[in-house]
C-alpha cells in the first residue's frame, strides 16, 4: 500500500515537472512472450536515478550485472537467488543483466540509462553464450 | 603471503554493498558507484552469497597466460583413449612402454535424467561427462600429458567446464574450461603427480556445489611408471579394476514425502539448493542409482584374482569396506608416492578425493563393497555386491556346526 501510494505520488510529481526517479518492475520468469527463462520486460530505457524493482515471480532466477556490460564507472550488482531486489541506475549507458542459473538459456536484458540511443560497438563483444547474444540483440533492437 | 587489498582503508566488501546497509551505501557513494541498492529482501530466508573471483584478477590471469613461451613436445607421442561407462576401466598399461604420451580424450557434458531409485520414483536431471555417475575414469601415467576435449551439445541448459586435481594451475584447469551450451574447448594438463585424483565441474558460485551433486565428477588414476609398488619397492598388479563413484543426491520433496518431478535440467535449481543446504542426503549411491552394482547387476570375480578398487567421493566423507575382505594394500589419500597401508578392514575416502584400495579373493561367495556407515549403505544406497567363484577354503573359515535349536 505504501508503495503504491509512493508510485502515485512520483508521478503526481512528475507530471508537476518536479524531477522524482521512478521505478519499473522486471519480472523472472519462467516462461514468457519470448520463450523460457525471461526477464520481462526484456529491454528498459531509464532516466538516470531511475529504479528496476527485480520480482523473483518464478523461483531460481536472480539478477547481476554481466561482466563487462556497464559503463565506465557505474558498479556492478549481484542479486541472490529468489531475491527482490532494487537496484537504482545513476549513471548512463547500457547495462547488460543475466540470471546467473540461466544464462546459457538466454536469460538476460538491456537496461539503457539516459538518452544515448545506440550501444557502445564493445557491447557485445565479450564470449556470451548463443541464445544470450540473441536475446540481447533483440532487446537492444526493442528499446 | 600478503593481503590482495589493504584492509586498513576500510573499504566495505562488495558483499556488504549488497546488503544495502547504510555503511556501506556511503561508501557506493565515496566510491564514485554509479548504482546504489535501495532494498533487498529475501523472501525464503538469507542465503549466503557465494563469494567470487574478481574479474580484474582473471583478467591478469589471462594476461600471464598469453605471455607464456609455447611450451616443446617433441618427444611425446599422440594416443586415444576411448573412455568407457563405470564400474569399468579404459585400455591402459599397468607398466608404461615407451616415452611419454599425450594422451586424448573426450568428455562431452550430457544433461540427462536419471533414475535414482526405482522403488520410490527417485530421478533426477543428472549433469553428467559422457552420461554417466560418475563420469569415466581417466588412466595416465607420471610425465604423460593428458589432452582433453570438453564439449558442450548445443542443446544444453547449462554453462560446464572442468577442475582436474590430479593438474596444476588455473583452478585445475576450472578457468580454462568454460563452455556454454554449443562450444567446446580443449586443455592440456601435465600427470606429474601419481595417484587417484577427483575432478569435477565447477563452473561458479552455488553452481558449483550443485553441479557436482548432480554427478559432475570422477577420477583420474596417474600410474608411476613403473607401476604400483608396496612399501617395500616390489611391483604390485591387479587383474581388473572396480571403478566406484558414490555420489550424495539432495532431492526435493513434495509435502507429502514422495520425490518432485522436473521438466527440464535445471527446472530443480532453487529446490536442490535448499535440500543441500540440509547437508543431508536422500541418497547416496555407487555409480548413479540405488542397486547400480547389486542384484542382477552385481559384478564378477574369482578366487585368486587381485582387484583395483578406486572409489571417487567429490563432496562427502565415505568409509569403504569390503564386507568378507580387506584391503591387502590401501592408498587412501590416493597419492601412489606414498606406501600404501596394509590389511585395512575399513579406509577412509576424503570428500573431494579418490582413494584405492587392492585385494585378492581368497574365498568364493557374495562380498558386498559398503560404505560402513551402514544407514547409508543399506538405507541410502551405498552398497555394490561381488560374486566371486571358486573353491570354498576351510583352512581360513569353516563353518565347525551347523545352527541348530538349542530348545530340548
Amino acid at each position: 500500500m505504501l508503495r503504491q501510494m509512493t508510485s502515485a505520488l512520483a508521478l503526481g510529481l512528475a507530471l508537476a515537472g518536479v524531477g522524482y526517479a521512478e521505478t519499473i518492475e522486471v519480472k523472472m520468469l519462467n516462461k514468457g512472450a519470448d520463450g523460457a527463462m525471461v526477464f520481462e520486460p526484456a529491454a528498459v530505457r531509464l532516466a538516470p536515478g531511475d529504479t528496476i524493482r527485480f520480482v523473483a515471480t518464478d523461483k531460481s532466477h536472480n539478477a547481476e550485472t554481466i561482466d563487462g556490460m556497464l559503463p565506465e564507472g557505474a558498479a556492478s550488482f549481484v542479486g541472490a537467488l529468489n531475491e527482490e531486489i532494487e537496484v537504482t541506475f545513476d549513471t548512463p549507458g547500457f547495462y547488460g543483466i543475466r540470471c546467473k542459473p540461466h544464462f546459457a538459456m538466454g536469460m538476460v536484458m538491456v537496461v539503457a540509462v539516459g538518452d544515448e540511443a545506440t550501444a557502445p560497438e564493445s557491447f557485445l563483444e565479450g564470449r556470451l553464450p548463443k541464445k544470450a547474444k540473441e536475446r540481447l540483440e533483440a532487446a537492444l533492437a526493442g528499446l | 603471503m600478503s593481503r590482495l587489498t589493504d584492509l586498513s582503508q576500510g573499504f566495505p566488501s562488495r558483499r556488504s554493498v549488497l546488503r544495502g546497509s547504510l555503511a556501506a551505501a556511503g561508501a557506493a557513494a565515496a566510491l564514485g558507484a554509479g548504482m546504489t541498492q535501495a532494498q533487498a529482501r529475501a523472501p525464503r530466508g538469507p542465503m549466503p552469497m557465494p563469494s567470487r573471483v574478481p574479474q580484474h584478477l582473471i583478467q591478469a590471469e589471462a594476461e600471464v597466460i598469453s605471455k607464456a613461451p609455447a611450451v616443446d613436445l617433441s618427444g611425446y607421442t599422440r594416443v586415444r583413449q576411448e573412455l568407457v561407462a563405470p564400474p569399468f576401466a579404459p585400455v591402459h598399461e599397468q607398466v608404461a612402454t615407451g616415452g611419454p604420451k599425450i594422451i586424448e580424450i573426450t568428455l562431452e557434458t550430457t544433461e540427462k535424467l536419471m533414475t535414482v531409485d526405482a522403488d520410490t520414483g527417485a530421478e533426477i536431471w543428472a549433469l553428467t561427462y559422457n552420461g554417466s555417475v560418475p563420469g569415466p575414469l581417466i588412466i595416465a601415467h607420471e610425465g604423460d600429458y593428458v589432452e582433453v576435449t570438453l564439449r558442450n551439445p548445443v542443446d544444453s541448459v547449462f554453462e560446464h567446464n572442468i577442475d582436474f586435481h590430479s593438474s596444476t594451475g588455473a583452478l585445475g584447469g576450472g578457468a580454462l574450461t568454460h563452455v556454454f551450451p554449443g562450444e567446446e574447448t580443449v586443455l592440456r594438463w601435465k600427470a606429474t603427480k601419481a595417484g587417484v585424483f577427483t575432478y569435477h565441474c565447477a563452473p561458479g558460485g552455488e553452481m558449483i556445489p550443485y553441479h557436482v551433486c548432480h554427478g559432475m565428477n570422477g577420477t583420474v588414476m596417474v600410474l608411476p611408471r613403473e607401476g604400483l609398488k608396496d612399501g617395500k619397492g616390489n611391483p604390485l598388479r591387479y587383474d581388473e579394476i572396480l571403478y566406484i563413484g558414490e555420489q550424495d543426491y539432495y532431492l526435493p520433496r513434495n509435502e507429502d514425502g514422495t520425490f518432485k518431478k522436473y521438466a527440464v535440467a535445471g527446472d530443480d535449481y532453487a529446490d536442490s539448493l535448499e535440500a543441500m543446504r540440509t547437508l543431508v542426503p536422500t541418497h547416496s549411491v555407487f555409480n548413479g542409482a540405488v542397486g547400480a552394482l547389486t542384484g542382477d547387476k552385481a559384478l564378477r570375480s574369482k578366487v585368486g584374482s587381485t582387484v583395483l578398487m578406486i572409489h571417487n567421493q567429490a563432496n562427502r566423507d565415505t568409509r569403504p569396506h569390503l564386507i568378507g575382505g580387506h584391503g591387502d594394500f590401501v592408498w587412501e589419500a590416493g597419492s601412489f608416492n606414498d606406501a600404501p597401508a596394509t590389511n585395512l578392514e575399513t579406509w577412509l575416502i576424503r570428500g573431494g578425493s579418490s582413494g584405492a584400495a587392492m585385494y585378492t579373493f581368497e574365498q568364493p561367495g557374495v562380498y558386498a563393497y559398503v560404505n560402513h556407515n551402514l544407514i547409508e549403505a543399506v538405507l541410502l544406497g551405498a552398497t555394490a555386491h561381488i560374486v566371486v567363484e571358486g573353491e570354498w577354503n576351510n583352512a581360513l573359515m569353516e563353518q565347525v556346526v551347523k545352527p541348530h535349536s538349542i530348545e530340548t
